[in-house]
């Protein structure tokens, strides 16, 4: 899960989404990329995860140390 | 994901997970910063730098390959209170190449800009190469 802002880059890192979009490519992992604000960010994370979850999605792998 | 524990965070993550009725993984949870950069640089991770907060870091950090010189750096300015994986935003890096990529990325056109107190690498150009 990839979400960007209204100016099409990344939340934290400021990069392009399309860039961010060619990392998983060639990662070969798909991601899902969703625009969001700071205030929509939970309800964006949310419906995110909705839909994965009727896909069978049961947990989520976090970078956090 | 690789989201920044900012604080709260780890909060945040366990809340809304169990509102949602995931389970959260957070396999690097509690691990030594220092041996993760290690290990990260070990393993064959290839990073640079791509953002800084301007009054920790200056810009000339960016672009910065992720590699020992940069640890040792950045080990050097430990007084000022950075954490080594740059877990409170003082730094972000861009994988581009590692173990688990099929593929590499190459980055070109460069330029570095200042917005809310931050530097920012932005990449002009870039593509999807064979390893």
């Amino acid at each position: 899960m990839n979400f960007v802002s209204k100016d099409g880059r990344c939340m934290s890192h400021g990069l392009h989404s399309q860039l961010i979009l060619a990392q998983s490519k060639a990662i070969g992992i798909p991601m899902i990329q969703r625009e969001v604000a700071w205030e929509t960010y939970e309800q964006g994370f949310k419906s995110v995860v909705r839909e994965l979850k009727q896909n069978g999605v049961e947990g989520a792998v976090f970078g956090d140390l | 994901m690789g989201i920044s524990n900012i604080a709260g965070h780890e909060g945040w993550i366990d809340r809304v997970c169990s509102e949602l009725g995931i389970r959260p993984v957070k396999p690097l949870w509690g691990s030594d910063p220092w041996q993760l950069l290690t290990d990260f640089i070990k393993e064959g991770f290839k990073a640079f730098v791509v953002m800084v907060k301007a009054d920790l870091l200056g810009k000339e950090w960016l672009g910065r390959k992720v590699d020992e010189a940069f640890m040792r750096d950045l080990r050097k300015l430990e007084k000022v209170d950075i954490h080594p994986s740059g877990e409170l935003g003082e730094y972000h890096t861009f994988v581009y190449d590692g173990p688990l990529f099929r593929k590499r990325l190459k980055t070109f056109d460069f330029t570095k800009e200042l917005r809310e107190g931050c530097w920012f690498l932005d990449i002009g150009s870039y593509g999807i190469v064979e390893k």
